[in-house]
């Protein structure tokens, strides 16, 4: 049990998904079993600990994977056999299936005025917060008492220093669009869920221009929350926290909010992007 | 970011017990979401939540109960005898799970 519990925590620790198989309930034969075995399976199908019999081990390495794609637990209940139980049958073994996953990731890039509070939201919400910046007396874990860590680094770093995955958001609030601009240039193409950059539209408009120049492209652009937030007309720094972190539930949870970010490219910038690339994919 | 199976961990290499709650099944209209966990130490002591009040002191009670007993069950809770009942309702499962720092074996040494 021990040694399950450990290699749980490990596969969380280095962000790796697995499955925890557990017998919750055994009836009739199935009581062959014991309540309460274990069976962990990684994403790599690699199995710790047992259900007890080789056919449960069996029948549960088979499912883990579909219970890894669903994200969600389950329950199921099996014959001996590693067959699934007939609706009313006497004999069964149940057993839930709990896939763990690594928690959803808050990037906060730039430790201003408007990190403070989004970090403490950010760890409300359950995420595993991270903030970033290049100045030694800002990215400090005394400014960040809630963040899982706190990076001193240069922007130019971010995509090489912190894996940015299916399940980083990523918010960038640093005290210059140059800033900004330097790891939006980096991070377009990264499979992060949600990109929020802070600014006003005009600073928004700078920095895709520049951007558009280089050759990034409208799509990847267009999926950038700037200006960041849900309309809520936010004024001070944790009205404007409070209006990120809202669109971030929004977008995680696929629902209805009334984002403040350009949905269309002005009419100035796509000329910018014609010059570079080839099509002018909604006009 | 510590997980529950750190806490787990932690507790068993003080050669101490938990008991680890977790929704496993909902009816009716329940606040509960499955995978939910609270975790209640010997001491009685709670970390996490499995949905508020109308259902965790009755799994709490449950969880201390069976860590005195060292066995892993499934109870049934019944939100509609709750007297906040017009507040929830349904029914659920939750899975009481002793993790103990021996095997089984050692059960009876950690009564109460």
């Amino acid at each position: 049990m021990l040694d399950l519990a450990r290699q749980a925590a490990a596969a969380l620790e280095r962000r790796e998904p697995a499955v925890i198989a557990t017998v919750v309930h055994a009836r009739g034969q199935g009581r062959a079993v014991p309540v309460g075995a274990k069976l962990m399976v990684g994403a790599d199908g690699r199995a710790c600990g047992s259900l007890g019999v080789q056919t449960l081990d069996r029948a549960a390495g088979a499912q883990a994977a579909e219970v890894l794609a669903g994200g969600e637990p389950h329950l199921a209940q099996y014959e001996l056999s590693g067959d699934p139980a007939p609706r009313r049958s006497r004999d069964y073994v149940q057993v839930l299936y709990e896939p763990l996953l690594p928690p959803d990731r808050l990037l906060v890039i730039g430790a201003g005025h408007i990190a403070v509070p989004l970090h403490e939201i950010g760890r409300i919400l359950d995420f595993e917060v991270i903030v970033v910046d290049d100045r030694a007396d800002f990215a400090t874990p005394a400014r960040f008492p809630q963040a899982d860590d706190v990076l001193c680094i240069p922007f130019s770093d971010v995509p090489a220093r912190i894996a940015i995955d299916r399940t980083t958001y990523l918010v960038l609030v640093t005290r210059a669009h140059e800033h900004d601009e330097e790891v939006l240039r980096r991070v377009a193409d990264s499979p992060a869920p949600y990109i929020g950059m802070i600014g006003s539209k005009r600073r928004v408009i700078t920095v895709y221009r520049r951007l558009l120049g280089e050759g990034v492209s409208q799509e990847q652009l267009k999926r950038v929350f700037a200006p960041v937030g849900l309309a809520i007309n936010a004024r001070t720094p944790q009205e404007i926290a409070v209006a990120v972190m809202a669109e971030i539930v929004s977008v995680k949870r696929h629902g209805q909010g009334n984002h403040s970010a350009l949905r269309e490219m002005p009419r100035s910038l796509q000329a910018v992007a014609a010059g570079s690339a080839e099509s002018l994919p909604d006009s | 970011m510590p997980s529950v199976y750190d806490d787990i961990v932690e507790r068993l290499e003080q050669a101490e017990s938990l008991a680890v709650a977790t929704v496993i099944q909902t009816r009716g209209s329940t606040p509960q979401k499955v995978g939910a966990k609270l975790l209640v130490h010997p001491d009685g002591r709670t970390q996490g939540t499995i949905g508020g009040g109308c259902v965790e002191a009755e799994v709490w009670k449950e969880a201390t109960a069976a860590l005195r007993t060292g066995a892993s069950r499934v109870v049934e809770v019944d939100l509609n005898d709750d007297v906040m009942g017009d507040v929830c309702g349904g029914t659920l499962s939750v899975f009481i799970d002793v993790w103990q720092p021996q095997a089984a074996a050692s059960r009876s040494e950690n009564g109460a």
